[in-house]
């Protein structure tokens, strides 16, 4: 088998915990209300397509949300969003990578775990007395967020690639705009934090885009990816980015490492 | 099945890999090649602006112009001082700074504009003389 087989079985030969996935369905949808909920109320468009619109979008996100016909709802999620950012010209990357997010999960069996489908589910199991329905399935869609989130920082990194940036001298120009008034440039050594900021964030991606990539990194970039993501949705407007970035982390681990820690947390699994 | 979910596979990884690729490599636009561009647009065009006086007994200092506009405090400042984002501000700011010195003493104003390749230095030591701005 060559690489170019290994990297596609990796992908599609993927088979797991459907739990990672649920999480990840339910987190999304609160990120998309959180970022559409207002803009998206039916009264702000009362023309027909508009108003028509705004109604199946929050059918469609609340389906997804319960989790209740799940790969339909990801898929028609997916749509309203795509239309959001396509028809509407909602163009941040935010909002992309919202959408790019959801449609991965039509890919994934979200509904196997916390949802009305698994309700439904155990209650059929039940009357037939059978047992649970496992919460397992092929995870294809989490290893398509995988690769996003890499391209994603390799890209990123990329961008970055400029004197201004890796100095430091873009830093600053975010902190004037964002905190002018604060007279920062007075604090020694100002220019020397803007530029170990500057070229520690491009570095910091950069080993986001490898180590995501390479599971033996795991336990060391996901914690600074996190910290990472918190500390700029803290100090930057950036909306859901850096929330939807942590949240798809959950794509990158193991999808039955995640399941047996979730046991574990819930008692239901003694030693590790 | 699975040859035809692995092309599809790798056609999906393909496009997120180098679609980026159209926008920031061949600097076209298009929304579905999504560039991954972090603080596109933020912070641009912020002006910075200073000012130093020199005393007519040879003797100099920056102007603490915030404190001297009635804000030591910078975050009390209206929002137009904190972040200034046209050359007209900065000599709106500099008309009220001369206004508030002696006549004698010489006003000069350094201000510089922030830009994608960093700082430009618009103006250096602009001497701002007491009858630069004209009374009405």
């Amino acid at each position: 088998m060559n690489s170019l087989e290994r990297f596609i079985s990796w992908g599609i030969d993927y088979r797991g915990s459907s739990r990672s996935s649920g999480l990840i369905r339910i987190g999304l949808v609160f990120l998309i209300w959180a970022r559409f909920g207002n803009a998206m109320l039916p009264m702000r468009e009362l023309e027909t397509f508009g108003f028509l619109f705004r109604i199946f979008y929050f059918t469609a996100t609340l389906a997804m949300a319960v989790g209740f016909l799940s790969r339909w709802a990801c898929a028609a999620s997916a749509w309203c969003l795509g239309m959001i950012y396509f028809y509407y010209g909602h163009t941040p990357h935010h909002v992309y990578l919202l959408f790019i997010a959801t449609a991965c999960l039509v890919l994934t069996p979200s509904g196997k775990s916390y949802s009305v489908d698994r309700w439904l589910a155990l209650r059929r199991a039940e009357r037939k007395n059978l047992p649970p329905p496992e919460e397992w399935g092929n995870l294809l869609g989490l290893r398509l967020i995988t690769c996003q989130l890499v391209v994603i920082y390799f890209w990123a990194v990329y961008g970055k690639m400029t004197p201004a940036f890796l100095l430091g001298v873009r830093f600053q120009h975010l902190l004037a705009e964002f905190y002018g008034g604060l007279n920062l440039e007075a604090i020694p050594g100002f220019a020397w934090m803007c530029l170990i900021a500057g070229g520690g964030s491009a570095i910091l991606e950069a080993g986001l885009a490898v180590g995501l990539a390479v599971p033996r990194f795991h336990r060391v970039v996901i914690p600074a990816g996190v910290v990472f993501h918190l500390v700029i949705y803290v100090l930057f407007p950036v909306h859901t980015f850096s929330l939807t970035m942590i949240l798809l982390y959950l794509a990158v681990m193991p999808a039955d490492a995640v399941h047996w820690w979730i046991d574990w947390m819930q008692g239901m699994r003694r030693t590790r | 099945m699975r040859n035809l979910r692995g092309a599809l596979f790798l056609a999906v990884v393909l496009f997120m890999a180098f679609g980026p690729a159209y926008q920031q490599v061949f600097r076209r636009e298009c929304r579905a090649l999504r560039a991954w561009v972090m603080f596109e647009g933020y912070g641009l065009n912020i002006w910075q602006v200073r000012f130093r006086i020199e005393r007519p007994d040879g003797s100099g200092e920056e102007v603490k112009w915030m404190a001297l506009l009635g804000y030591a405090d910078g975050r009390k400042a209206p929002a137009d001082l904190r972040k200034i984002t046209q050359i007209g501000q900065t000599f709106a700011i500099a008309k009220e700074v001369r206004k508030r010195l002696p006549a004698e003493d010489k006003l000069f104003m350094s201000a510089r504009v922030s830009g994608e390749d960093g700082w430009t230095e618009i103006y250096r030591d602009y001497s701002i003389s007491a009858d630069f701005f004209p009374a009405r």
